[in-house]
């Protein structure tokens, strides 16, 4: 228990400390409401005049758009762009060693520190989400009350699973001078395989390996949730976001222990 | 007793080399690396309650040796026990009874105030609530921080960061503090208040207290005993008392005669400056008796003398540059 209170600490340290940083929040909804404008234009051309009866891979507009305003919200919510440049950061700059040396697991500290960071980035964007989301395509079709709980779950399993792995992407930093680089690719892949477009617009062959892949877990698959829910789909989102969180933790972790070995911290 | 050992110890570091002009191509097919070696060997053991001052210039190898006594750092070679714990290995146990202080980074969330980073790091360190505000409020009282205590961290000047930094590393209770540059940048008011607190934790609480820094003033007030090192080699390990007599035996003596009268260089005086009838010389003490000195000349030609002590900074700038000297022969 007294082990969990650390961690919940930390957790609540680092969420009293992001909260200090809400007017950059309001800029980041601005950012996310052009991009939002954006795609909602791009897609109504795509869709046609019609666009509301039509159906395109097995998307309607407004799922399509809900779908859209999910995926980007947990880009947002899951700071994907400075994870990988943050981490990097820490271990050539030599800042790592300073917080290694105290009594808590560093892997697990992070993952509260970020997680508190990512729960008020969640608590701030999803309604902006809604709204955005309200003003462009009216309602989530056939949505109820029972959704909102496991689609918070799978989305905050997707921000934990971006996480790791961008960080562990970060970690490449204890052997390269810079891990950057690795993470543009990462977010490429993920953008193009998983945050701009549904599984079911990918063609056959692609499909089963964006589902077995973690993309799936991140990005398609809460989002999809959100577009069109039901419990089988929740279901098989919830166990590939288990799975992956699993498989990748324990190498996150062995990429950790590892690395850590070549903390080079400069002298005085 | 004692709480820290370290038996030859050694922190390379590998650097790539750089290929300058007509072989900068080399950099895509060679991946030459030099070692540099921080620490170089040393060797020494620390008794319970004893403030140590670990000095030296840029780059000589003290704050790398802080980071392996205090497990951020893995050693090259060597051996280390930190209040019988090896660092390396056992870093989260021995976090607890160690406390850590870097003046140049700070472990304080800057946007919380200085009473939200203490229960913070009460947490961390497993501490009961009720035992933590106790502690926290002792500790305000030593470190006079009541005043501040309750404002967010990046509203404090320079000097009420390093206090509040302080007693963060003091809630548990640590037997040994490490002190790596703990006053750079600071005024000499909250310089010279600092020390005294350091000396406080070190008499009153007979916490012993590891220090590094360049500011001579630091060491001369809060430590009893000093290890000069460079270029990650031991050059003197010595009590502060001692190194006052052996070193600072060389008087700096300024006569301002009333005639123009020649003094000759003799064993044990040096002429450092000349001109006219003012002379400044250098004195060994060991060599010299002040009635030698003082026969170089008549009392009536005699218009001012001071006798002044070399400064400890230029004695330890001497010892660094001895070292230099050893090196390149």
């Amino acid at each position: 228990m007294k082990r969990l209170n650390k961690y919940f600490s930390i957790y609540k340290t680092s969420f009293k400390q992001e909260k200090d940083s809400i007017v950059n929040y309001f800029f980041r909804a601005i950012n996310f409401f052009i991009i939002i404008f954006i795609f909602v234009q791009l897609w109504s051309y795509i869709y046609g005049e019609n666009g509301t009866n039509q159906i395109i891979n097995n998307y309607s507009l407004q799922q399509m758009i809900w779908y859209l305003i999910f995926s980007e919200m947990i880009y947002f919510s899951a700071r994907t762009s400075l994870i990988t440049k943050d981490i990097s950061n820490e271990i050539k700059s030599g800042n790592l060693s300073y917080k290694i040396n105290k009594p808590y697991n560093f892997y697990l500290y992070e993952i509260c520190n970020f997680m508190a960071k990512s729960c008020f980035a969640l608590i701030f964007f999803i309604p902006v989400a809604i709204l955005i989301g309200f003003i462009f395509v009216g309602s989530i079709p056939n949505f109820t009350w029972l959704q909102i709980l496991p689609c918070i779950i799978s989305i905050l399993f997707s921000v934990l699973i971006n996480w790791i792995i961008y960080a562990s992407v970060g970690m490449i930093s204890f052997w390269t001078q810079d891990a950057t680089p690795f993470g543009w690719i990462v977010t490429k892949l993920f953008m193009l395989l998983g945050l701009f477009f549904p599984l079911d617009f990918f063609p056959t062959w692609l499909q089963p390996i964006i589902f077995y892949s973690p993309i799936y877990s991140i990005f398609s698959g809460p989002a999809t949730l959100v577009a069109d829910f039901s419990w089988d789909l929740f279901a098989s989102i919830i166990i590939s976001q288990i799975s992956w969180s699993v498989i990748i933790i324990i190498l996150g972790l062995m990429i950790y222990n590892l690395g850590k070995k070549k903390v080079v911290s400069n002298g005085g | 007793m004692k709480v820290i050992e370290v038996k030859n110890l050694s922190k390379d570091f590998k650097l790539k080399k750089k290929y300058k002009g007509k072989e900068f191509w080399k950099h895509l097919f060679k991946k030459e690396k030099i070692i540099k070696k921080a620490v170089n060997n040393i060797s020494f053991s620390v008794e319970e309650g004893e403030a140590l001052a670990f000095i030296g210039p840029n780059g000589a190898g003290k704050s790398t040796t802080i980071k392996m006594l205090t497990g951020i750092l893995y050693p090259t070679s060597g051996e280390i026990s930190v209040l019988g714990l090896n660092p390396t290995k056992e870093r989260a146990k021995l976090s607890r009874q160690i406390g850590t202080v870097f003046g140049q980074k700070e472990q304080l969330w800057v946007h919380l105030t200085a009473m939200d980073n203490f229960l913070f790091f009460g947490a961390i360190y497993d501490i009961p609530k009720k035992e933590l505000l106790k502690r926290i409020s002792e500790l305000a009282e030593i470190f006079e921080i009541n005043e501040f205590i309750n404002q967010p961290v990046k509203s404090l000047s320079l000097g009420q960061r390093m206090k509040c930094e302080m007693v963060a590393s003091l809630l548990h209770n640590p037997k040994i503090l490490f002190f790596d540059e703990p006053t750079i940048g600071l005024d000499p008011v909250a310089k010279e208040t600092l020390r005294m607190l350091i000396k406080k934790l070190n008499k009153e609480l007979g916490i012993t207290i590891l220090f590094t820094s360049h500011d001579v003033g630091d060491i001369e007030e809060v430590c009893k005993r000093v290890i000069i090192i460079n270029d990650g080699k031991i050059m003197l390990d010595d009590n502060m008392k001692n190194l006052k007599y052996h070193y600072l035996n060389k008087k700096i003596v300024e006569v301002n005669l009333i005639r123009d009268i020649s003094i000759k260089e003799k064993e044990g005086i040096k002429i450092l400056k000349a001109k006219n009838s003012m002379y400044k010389l250098e004195v060994d003490m060991n060599i010299t008796t002040m009635e030698q000195l003082l026969g170089l000349f008549k009392a009536d030609d005699l218009q001012d003398i001071s006798i002044s002590t070399t400064p400890l900074e230029d004695v330890i700038k001497s010892i660094y540059r001895r070292g230099k000297n050893e090196k390149t022969e």
